[in-house]
């Protein structure tokens, strides 16, 4: 509500509310008053239903500079007893104003005047809390609409933020190198340098190509899956050189999910913990394979590999939390993700839906 | 200066062919044997003792913390990681070493500098092969996420706790997982002495001997602590220490 367009719309809005309730107000005076005396063909009556409309609006103009500088940013005692304390005021001024135009109207033309007639039978303690009413019921209509205005305003706010704490969320999630594994290609790249340095050359080209493909895939929320198979291809190159014979690598695609569009880096975390978890506790290492196949309407990726699933005290299965909760940002209720163990073999399957 | 031995407990070949190669440009190293899991490790300090190890931490099976605790007495050790924030964080609570990989070579220089200097001090005492360990001898011991390499000569005493032993040096009171009599088999007689059931005191620590009620002693300790020496010990430790 802050910029100078709102403030303006919201000035535009309490006019055009303004003057129709009032001349509502009027209107309503005009209708429901009986024609039988004749007192509603008088000018008398018409200046009387015009003063009204006059007197409200300008009275509740006041009223609106007052209230406007309250806010709900900071609402307690002390905002209330304003309020108040307007109320009163301006209770007062509208009674004076009424009762002084009556008392003007009166004088200039007595015969046809009943208004203080009307004063004398009621009492003027009834036209003052008449007043007090009036102005009551305006002052809770007027606040009722900047509560809702309000609560509306900071509703779209924290949507935004939700979608800006999302959109944050997602990209710490994704595309994050192992530095573990990094360092250990690196140091293990330089010892091949002494054996072959075609090898060498070729796996350094691997490792670039992962860290383009973290660092740059970073801003996206879905690449094809073969895509994201070039940089298993890197992983498991990399992962070889540090476990030689100990690691086995077989991968089984459906052509038809070649072109499905995936969540970067997800298959990769999974084939990440099947060797870190897996293959590297395991002396005379194992296999890792990955399978991936369409079901109905569903992708389904699968990670198998030699081992038992246990829970290490140390892990903060970061690496797990991460991939569940990217899926459930990306796919709210409609992707899976579990984690089993069965014969010494350790299995992750990932279900999203196919766009 | 005779040559320094050395071993490698790394389970990545080419990470071992580095580390030789970093090796190969100080020749004062020898290096007597590698192995690349932690039990083959154990094996392979137990038989060849050693002065130099260097140990990768991340391992199958076995980490490296764990073939330090497997040890009685541990070589000097240089562990070699890639990237290890929980494991590196431990060290700070003692004297171990640690190269990052890659190794840089400098660092790597600056840290066979400083074996070099801490086996020189060790030559001082006398070589002799035996079950027991001295003064210099180094135990491991990891007690929750810390881990300590103590010189055994810098106990003041050690307790029993439940079917372990709490380790008195320094500030520190870390946990050993072994029970005292395990760990008195090992102590060097000369100066560690069974004060009672419960504890083992060294007698370089001692501040104050008192006597205390039938015949027992009571022991002030340079730390602040007090232990009180049972009667039939007292008779022992006087002789000891020709009171």
């Amino acid at each position: 509500m802050g910029t100078k367009k709102n403030s303006l719309k919201w000035t535009l809005a309490f006019w055009a509310v303004n003057l129709f309730g009032w001349g509502g107000i009027a209107f309503i005076a005009y209708a429901f008053t009986p024609s039988a005396d004749g007192y509603k063909e008088t000018n008398l009556f018409l200046y009387t239903l015009l003063a009204t409309f006059g007197i409200g609006i300008f009275t509740t103009t006041i009223l609106r500079e007052y209230l406007k500088r309250i806010t709900f940013d900071d609402f307690g005692t002390k905002e209330l007893l304003k309020i108040f304390g307007a109320i009163t005021i301006i209770s007062i001024l509208y009674f004076g104003l009424t009762f002084g135009f009556g008392y003007l109207m009166g004088k200039f033309d007595e015969e046809k005047t009943k208004l203080p007639e009307i004063y004398k039978e009621l009492g003027i303690g009834l036209a003052v809390f008449n007043s007090f009413i009036t102005i009551i019921g305006w002052t809770i209509i007027y606040m009722a609409v900047k509560v809702a205005a309000k609560l509306n305003a900071s509703r779209l706010e924290r949507a935004e933020l939700n979608a800006t704490v999302r959109q944050a969320q997602l990209n710490t999630l994704k595309g994050q190198i192992n530095p573990h594994f990094m360092f250990n290609s690196l140091n293990n790249i330089r010892g091949l340098m002494l054996e072959d340095i075609e090898k060498s050359r070729e796996m350094l080209t691997k490792l670039s190509e992962m860290l383009r493909y973290s660092l740059t895939k970073n801003d996206v929320n879905a690449i094809p899956l073969e895509e994201e198979l070039e940089m298993i291809d890197n992983y498991i190159s990399l992962a070889k050189i540090q476990f030689e014979d100990r690691l086995q690598y077989i991968q089984e695609i459906a052509p038809e999910t070649l072109k499905t569009p995936i969540p970067p880096m997800v298959i990769q975390l999974l084939v990440e913990n099947a060797s870190k978890h897996g293959i590297a506790n395991l002396k005379d290492g194992g296999v890792i394979k990955l399978s991936t196949k369409h079901t109905e309407d569903q992708l389904e990726i699968s990670v198998r590999n030699t081992g038992k699933l246990k829970i290490d005290s140390k892990s903060t299965q970061l690496g797990l939390k991460n991939i569940k909760q990217r899926l459930r940002l990306l796919y709210g209720n409609n992707a899976t993700f579990e984690l089993e163990e069965f014969n010494e073999e350790v299995l992750a399957t990932i279900k999203i839906p196919v766009a | 200066m005779s040559s320094i031995k050395a071993v490698i407990v790394e389970d990545s070949r080419l990470a071992r062919n580095e580390l030789k190669e970093l090796i190969k440009k100080h020749p004062e190293i020898e290096l007597i044997g590698e192995a690349e899991n932690v039990d083959a490790g154990f094996e392979l300090i137990q038989s060849s003792h050693p002065d130099l190890l260097f140990l990768d931490i991340n391992m199958p099976e076995k980490d490296g913390f764990e073939l330090l605790e497997m040890l009685d007495e541990v070589p000097m050790t240089i562990f070699t990681t890639a990237f290890d924030e929980y494991a590196i964080k431990s060290f700070e609570y003692n004297a171990l070493d640690y190269l990052l990989k890659p190794i840089n070579e400098k660092r790597f220089a600056l840290a066979i500098e400083k074996v070099k200097g801490n086996l020189e001090r060790k030559e001082g005492e006398s070589n002799s092969i035996s079950e027991r360990l001295t003064g210099n001898s180094q135990i491991f011991i990891k007690d929750g996420e810390k881990c300590w390499l103590i010189k055994i000569g810098n106990i003041s005493h050690l307790e029993i706790v439940g079917n372990y032993t709490r380790v008195f040096f320094d500030d520190q009171r870390p946990m050993l997982y072994k029970s005292l009599n395990q760990v008195e088999e090992k102590l060097p007689e000369k100066y560690f002495f069974r004060a009672n059931r419960q504890q083992i005191i060294n007698t370089n620590f001692i501040q104050n001997v008192v006597p205390w009620f039938n015949g027992k002693l009571k022991l002030y300790m340079l730390n602040g602590d007090e232990i009180e020496v049972s009667r039939r010990q007292s008779y022992l430790f006087k002789d000891k220490m020709s009171l």
